[in-house]
């Protein structure tokens, strides 16, 4: 056969493969990190894990608190962040367009965006438990809705910009206002990319822990109101985790797996919305 | 091209005569500037009234340009100025005393690429309906269904209302924007190369919506298919690097055009 083509068939050969073997190195750990969760956190995962309170050492229990805890802090972040994150994000991607002004709060968000969480807790300590004078889930929302808007300001604002502007120019060559047809036309171009934005922030302020230590703390009881202490997954996990006892270790273990479950199906929404994006 | 093929060449005479002493738009010592990109260079030509004019030329010329400056579609870029004077019904629509809102429901504009919003078929014609006049529910289906009878898409999508515009075909969703621009009863349509994506049967259907639509409607389109210029134009506009050569009717500029550039431009020399 033609040299050429077989020293371009084994090239070919040799690239799948090494591609092949990179895709396996990084699925590789994530099922053992999969395996180890489930395998360590057997013993607690159950019917249990839900519906029971963290347990005193040498007794049996869930984590119901905890996630309860972690449900409303990540919702409270969602509901600030989100409205907040997406109309700056029109700001900038509609009327700060190439001025400096628009420059400047892209800057400063990228500097927010990268900022260590433990930072921003400290700052919603500062902020808030200090004058309160005590730990509260409030705290600990406020928290994790700094580490998510800058997270929904940069993809909303990225989604608005992936919007042909031809779009933007019918609209308004229609004789509607910019704002119209910014709220009407835009943002629904853009909706899948604002959306798969905040799944991913939200997976990713679900696994904070060090902002949470220093707002919310952690609570080993039943607690359904904002204003005191609240339980939450990842402190837990933490304190669990560094204990001398066996069935905290299992919690713990069966805590992270559901947390890595969690941010692995919202990553998983994520693609399949954003598929469903580039089909249409 | 072939000349000889420019075959359907409509009578001259009373009209065009009538036409040329009233234009629609007439447009005074136009100059733009992109930044320091001088595109547009003391333009002055006339569009006469119920004709389709088409704007000739080889790409980088300013015919885009030329009618992105006629509904000031530019103003939303900051840096791109146009100075001089475009008179739509004898009132300079460049003034800054000009309303933009009403400018652009008086003159519509369709782009190359079909720019369906994420919204249904109805309501991609309904909505911006609704910015200008309170309708009621009958009121609405019966505007919409006029405007896309208008537009020559009724028939195809009639059963399909509620659908999402974006499973159209590309010719469908022109059809759609077209009657978009319909709905809010302009004066002037702009066109923007309508037909540079599509395939030649809806080429064929656009072109054949844009002679009906002349009866009503001051029609202008820019091109760069001669063919379709020769097909659907009785007023030709040639430009060339940001100067209008020559303007006149399709017969002036096909078969017997003054100036060589137009010659050489449209007997296929270069361009």
């Amino acid at each position: 056969m033609n040299p050429i083509v077989l020293r371009r068939r084994a090239s070919n050969a040799v690239a799948l493969g090494l591609s092949t073997l990179a895709t396996l190195f990084g699925l590789f750990w994530l099922a053992w990190i999969m395996w180890t969760t489930v395998s360590r956190g057997a013993a607690a995962l159950g019917p249990r894990l839900f519906t029971q309170m963290t347990p005193p050492p040498g007794s049996d229990g869930g984590l119901l608190n905890a996630f309860y805890g972690s449900f409303m802090m990540i919702s409270l972040a969602v509901a600030i962040a989100t409205p907040v994150g997406v109309l700056a994000a029109i700001y900038l991607a509609e009327f700060a367009r190439g001025n400096r002004v628009g420059a400047l709060i892209r800057f400063v968000n990228d500097i927010l965006l990268s900022a260590p969480s433990i930072v921003l807790g400290l700052f919603a300590y500062v902020l808030i438990v200090r004058p309160e004078g005590h730990f509260s889930g409030y705290a600990g929302a406020a928290a994790l809705a700094l580490i998510l808007l800058p997270v929904i300001v940069r993809t909303s604002d990225e989604a608005l910009q992936l919007v042909p502007g031809t779009t933007r120019e019918a609209g308004l060559a229609l004789g509607l206002p910019h704002w119209k047809v910014t709220t009407k036309v835009l943002l629904r171009a853009a909706t899948t990319g604002i959306v798969t934005g905040l799944l991913l922030g939200t997976a990713r302020i679900s696994g904070e822990t060090a902002p949470l230590l220093f707002t919310a703390l952690n609570n080993q009881y039943w607690s359904a109101d904002l204003k005191t202490p609240l339980a939450n997954v990842p402190v837990v996990i933490f304190q669990y985790a560094l204990s001398p006892y066996d069935r905290w270790h299992s919690l713990a273990w069966a805590g992270a797996f559901v947390v890595t479950m969690f941010v692995l199906l919202l990553g998983i929404l994520a693609r399949l919305l954003f598929r469903q994006r580039s089909t249409r | 091209m072939n000349l000889s093929s420019a075959t359907d060449l409509r009578a001259g005479g009373a009209v065009d005569a009538a036409a040329a002493l009233n234009p629609k738009i007439r447009i005074r010592n136009l100059d733009f500037h992109y930044g320091r990109n001088h595109a547009l260079k003391d333009v002055t030509v006339d569009f006469d009234a119920a004709v389709i004019t088409a704007i000739i030329g080889p790409s980088g010329c300013g015919k885009s340009t030329l009618l992105r400056a006629m509904n000031r579609i530019y103003a939303l870029y900051p840096g791109q100025t146009a100075t001089g004077e475009i008179l739509l019904d004898g009132q300079d629509i460049l003034a800054k005393s000009y309303p933009l809102g009403r400018l652009r429901t008086q003159v519509g504009m369709v782009f190359q690429k079909a720019t369906p919003f994420v919204l249904s078929i109805f309501e991609n014609v309904a909505f911006p309906l609704r910015h200008y006049e309170k309708l009621s529910r009958a009121q609405q289906a019966e505007r919409v269904e006029r405007a896309l009878r208008q537009a020559a898409l009724w028939d195809e999508v009639k059963d399909k209302l509620q659908q999402s515009a974006l499973a159209l075909s590309g010719g469908q969703q022109q059809r759609l924007c077209i009657a978009r621009t319909l709905a809010v009863s302009p004066e002037v349509l702009l066109l923007d190369e309508p037909t540079s994506a599509l395939d030649p049967i809806s080429t064929a259907k656009i072109e054949e919506l844009l002679s009906r639509l002349a009866k009503d409607y001051k029609v202008i389109i820019v091109t760069h298919n001669l063919q379709q210029a020769a097909r659907v134009a009785k007023q030709v506009v040639f430009m060339f690097e940001g100067e209008m050569i020559e303007a006149g009717s399709h017969e002036q500029i096909f078969v017997n055009p003054r100036e060589q550039k137009t010659s050489d431009y449209v007997t296929g020399r270069f361009g």
